[in-house]
């Protein structure tokens, strides 16, 4: 009955975000001439520029990366069966940062910046599976420690790049760490991802649920275990992967958000991964929205924003306990 | 394809065909033959680590087998889906994993995923079921109480209510006994052994309690390590001198109103 409810107050949520992010900026917008402009009406030139070309699509982006993260930690937290397991703790996001810093410093950006980020995270996710693979057993253990310890390696990585690049270059590349969605004009691919991803893991989701009680039990109520874990592994890691492209490692979402609706009391997937979607994309809008105006026209790093919505977020569900 | 629409099987029940199980440089069982019949209640025993868990999981197909087959309802498991398999053939494992939160009838409820298409919902039907099965091991009321908040023995139960929802045809039971206290440990297997009389139902569960073994089980299965195997009826395996060689301890045995009693020495 809860969660009837739960997915239209997540839905208007959004909705809710997505207004305030079209709303606020420098420019006044007011909700009148907004729904003049959304709806193709008149509007003036200069508000009709700034909302659909600029605040839009960056609106746009941040749900589609909120709503990746937070699919792909639900997931993972599956796939581990740890719920403190997020989307970046096997290392995909590291091989993203690092294949991004590398582009970075060669001075590439737009286009190739994303296809560099994407290919990163790809390498990171067949190196994590196929070493983990490599004895033929194929266990949560196996694959959080080979991830973390690639993880390990590609912070590594990443450090050594910052420490060997030029000034010039370190506040971008500092940006792209910490999650940056100024550069996201074209949302469309994201969401393309995000609505794919949760139109594939919805099927999944009754298997999900058995599967949080152990392999052995989902095996023996007629779970195809070693299919489900890969399927979850490849499509986690492509959520992934599509998020950190679009906006660089954004931390925070993809731990608290899915384990925010549990501590809410849901715990069916069929329920958690499309709130977990709404509730990210919604979070990270919100988050976005803030950093650029919060301090305008200094625009702040959004990870430190949702990391300031979140924790005390958490914090509160936390000392309710489960439901 | 499901199973319930091939052939009628010719026979009902789970077969091990020249079954060969090794664990960790071990041989569990060589060349086993065996056919858990429709109506038995099996006992499996044998020392720690004679590899009972590992032969329930291989016959539950959880587990490869080293050479051999096993079959259910006269088809090998390989040749059926673990949905297929799920519908007829239940395990209770030996220990539970809990690492997220949830309540006791929505555990009870995921012994109906293999008999729910992959879309469709849990109805009042399934939840009456489930229900029913709580209510079976005693655990009517607990319904929205957190696994977690549960006892041991609770937990057991509700392992037990679960296999009970998903109501296989035939049910490997690791230790089904577990962590229960005297009361329910009689009415479990009093419970299982009323399941299999009717016929249709198979139970094969390794356990420790003889006394258990002889009142309520028709079939015993020793494990003697080392592939070396014994099994048949009751009455005829469970012999003193079987049971001190298995275990390495003499036992005595008496007579008494309830049947044969039986201690270590």
């Amino acid at each position: 009955m809860r969660a009837r409810l739960l997915l239209p107050l997540l839905g208007l949520l959004t909705l809710a975000s997505l207004a305030m992010a079209l709303l606020s900026g420098s420019l006044a917008v007011g909700p009148v001439e907004l729904l003049h402009i959304l709806t193709g009406g008149r509007g003036t030139g200069m508000a009709r520029e700034v909302v659909l070309d600029l605040r839009l699509p960056r609106t746009l982006a941040a749900f589609a990366t909120g709503a990746l993260l937070a699919q792909a930690g639900a997931l993972m937290q599956v796939l581990l069966r740890n719920p403190l397991a997020d989307p970046y703790v096997l290392g995909i996001s590291g091989g993203a940062a690092t294949a991004a810093l590398v582009a970075l410093g060669v001075g590439l950006g737009g286009l190739a910046l994303s296809v560099s980020a994407f290919a990163g995270a790809l390498v990171a996710m067949i190196l994590v599976f196929g070493l983990a693979h490599g004895g033929g057993t194929w266990s949560p253990n196996r694959l959080l420690l080979t991830g973390v310890v690639l993880a390990a390696g590609w912070g590594a990585l990443i450090s050594l790049l910052l420490a060997l690049s030029p000034n010039a270059s370190l506040r971008g590349m500092l940006f792209w760490l910490m999650g940056d969605l100024s550069g996201a004009a074209h949302p469309a691919t994201a969401l393309t991802v995000a609505a794919a991803g949760l139109v594939l893991a919805l099927p999944l989701a009754r298997e999900l649920n058995v599967l949080t009680t152990g392999t052995l039990q989902a095996g023996a109520l007629g779970v195809n275990v070693t299919r489900l874990h890969a399927a979850i592994y490849l499509l986690a890691s492509l959520l992934t992967a599509a998020a950190v492209t679009v906006a660089g490692s954004i931390g925070f979402v993809g731990l608290v958000v899915p384990h925010a609706l549990r501590l809410l009391g849901v715990r069916d997937h069929r329920v958690l991964l499309p709130g977990a979607a709404l509730l990210g994309g919604a979070l990270l809008v919100l988050a976005d929205t803030l950093a650029r105006t919060v301090a305008a026209p200094q625009q702040l790093p959004v990870g430190v924003i949702t990391a300031a919505l979140g924790v005390p977020l958490f914090l509160v569900l936390l000392r309710r306990g489960y439901r | 394809m499901s199973a319930a629409q091939g052939a009628m099987p010719e026979a009902a029940g789970l077969a091990a065909r020249g079954l060969t199980v090794h664990i960790g440089g071990k041989t569990v069982c060589r060349d086993l033959d065996i056919v858990f019949g429709a109506g038995q209640c099996w006992a499996m025993l044998g020392r720690n680590g004679a590899g009972k868990t590992t032969l329930l999981h291989t016959l539950a197909g959880l587990r490869p087998a080293a050479s051999g087959t096993v079959e259910l309802d006269g088809r090998p498991l390989a040749a059926l889906s673990r949905r297929q398999v799920a519908r007829r053939l239940g395990l209770l494992p030996q220990s539970h994993q809990d690492p997220f939160p949830a309540r006791v009838l929505e555990t009870a409820l995921s012994g109906r995923h293999p008999h729910l298409a992959p879309w469709q919902w849990e109805g009042p039907l399934d939840i009456e079921l489930a229900r029913r099965a709580l209510a079976r091991v005693d655990l009517a009321g607990l319904e929205t109480r957190m696994v977690d908040s549960l006892s041991g023995g609770e937990r057991r139960r509700l392992g037990l209510a679960t296999v009970l929802t998903q109501d296989p045809a035939i049910a490997l039971l690791d230790e089904p006994v577990n962590h229960l206290d005297l009361h329910h440990q009689v009415a479990l297997l009093a419970m299982l052994r009323e399941a299999t009389r009717s016929g249709e139902r198979t139970a094969v569960m390794a356990l420790h309690d003889l006394n258990l073994v002889a009142r309520y089980c028709d079939h015993v299965l020793m494990l003697f390590g080392e592939g070396e195997v014994l099994h048949g009826p009751t009455e005829r395996v469970l012999t003193t001198e079987n049971l001190a060689r298995l275990l390495g301890h003499p036992i005595g045995r008496v007579t008494s109103e309830v049947g044969p009693l039986y201690f270590p020495m």
